[in-house]
């Protein structure tokens, strides 16, 4: 299983940009209504298609949480992992797999479109995904704020 | 882990507030809730068995607002206490930036924090993580109640470290934002 520890996880411009092409395409070519990508700790990386409406933190946080719960209940029956995931609504569902470094992709659909069309589509773009997320993993994170005496008094008037 | 997003120009961290159970995790995530204008705080996302004892995690989004140019997000979660929900307490500390330790006061539990502060290296060191690589603050609630241990007792017992500890009052809402800002800092000066 990949670990993040302390490093940090840097979206660069060039990065976000191909990730979010590739999101864009998947709800062009599908019909999805959004697509999200979520890393492994249940933050959003990254969201394209109709997201106003949409709470995507808290989407981020369940959908990343469901996950892991299923993961325990594949271990239960003997399996290390469900990589896919479907919800069915009334009008509208779900569904969610996992890339090669266990971020997640999440495709909300009307269910005008079949599930499996839209796993079709998922799938074909897991490998692009995966590769745009591995090179994020490579990039050499910087800092972003200045030394710590700066930051320091500036967060006195956070809260 | 931070997400330092430079095409946003947006930081998002998790910080993760863990403890015995009934020590006060969530009812500090409420008070954080109830205090802050909606702007700044998101909804709260509760996943509770019916006696509103944690199932699974609390979930409480911030926005900072801008600290040196970016956007700053941070992602509050409870874990679940209870002995049993380990495998929930694994799963919420994945990716963790801070950590909230609260431990409850009350003298007949100090055994119970003991064995919670032990719990906590051990589910973080699965993801390669120790208390050293991560920032952490001790919170000691429950301060209202008579049967409780004096501060240096809980500070030999659970804080050989010496990191920065505050005495609460969850409930009434005391010591709460002492808490929340001092683990902000020390997540925030992680970064620079
Ligand atoms: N007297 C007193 N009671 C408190 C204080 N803080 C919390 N409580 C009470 O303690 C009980 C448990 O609080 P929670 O916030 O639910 O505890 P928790 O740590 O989230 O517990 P789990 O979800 O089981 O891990 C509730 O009845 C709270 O009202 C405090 O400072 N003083
Ligand atoms: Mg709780």
């Amino acid at each position: 299983m990949l670990h993040r520890g302390t490093g940090n996880l840097v979206l660069t411009e060039e990065g976000i940009r191909a990730i979010n092409n590739s999101l864009g395409n998947l709800v062009m070519d599908s019909g999805a209504k959004a697509a999200l990508l979520l890393d492994k700790s249940g933050q959003l990386i990254a969201a394209q298609g109709e997201t106003n409406a949409l709470d995507t933190m808290s989407l981020s946080a369940l959908i990343t949480g469901s996950f892991g719960s299923n993961k325990a209940i594949a271990n239960l029956v003997g399996e290390t992992e469900f990589r896919r995931m479907f919800q069915q609504g009334q009008s509208s569902s779900i569904y969610m797999a996992q890339i090669v470094t266990h971020d997640l992709i999440a495709v909300i659909f009307p269910n005008s479109i079949t599930v499996g069309k839209i796993k079709f589509r998922v799938d074909q773009m897991l490998d692009t995904l995966n590769q745009q997320m591995q090179a994020m993993y490579n990039n050499t994170p910087e800092a972003p704020f200045r030394a710590a005496p700066s930051a320091g008094p500036k967060l006195s008037d956070l809260f | 882990m931070a997400l330092i997003n430079y095409a946003s120009r947006e930081i998002n961290c998790k910080i993760v507030y863990y403890g015995t159970g009934l020590g006060g995790k969530t009812t500090n995530l409420e008070y954080i809730f109830k205090q802050l204008a909606p702007g700044i705080r998101g909804e709260m996302i509760s996943l509770a068995t019916e006696t509103e004892r944690t199932l699974f995690f609390d979930f409480l989004p911030l926005d900072l607002g801008s600290v040196q140019g970016f956007k700053t997000k941070f992602s509050l979660y409870t874990v679940p206490g209870q002995v049993e929900y380990n495998a929930s307490r694994k799963l919420i500390l994945n990716g963790v930036d801070g950590i909230v330790f609260v431990a409850d006061s009350q003298s007949e539990k100090m055994a119970e924090n003991i064995e919670s502060m032990r719990n906590m290296e051990e589910n973080l060191s699965e993801y390669g993580l120790t208390l050293e690589s991560v920032p952490y603050v001790l919170q000691y609630n429950k301060r209202d109640l008579g049967n409780i241990s004096t501060f240096e007792e809980l500070e030999v017992a659970i804080n050989p470290r010496g990191v920065s500890s505050f005495e609460a009052v969850a409930v009434e809402g005391s010591g709460v934002f002492a808490t929340l800002k001092a683990v902000s800092k020390a997540v925030l000066n992680r970064l620079s």
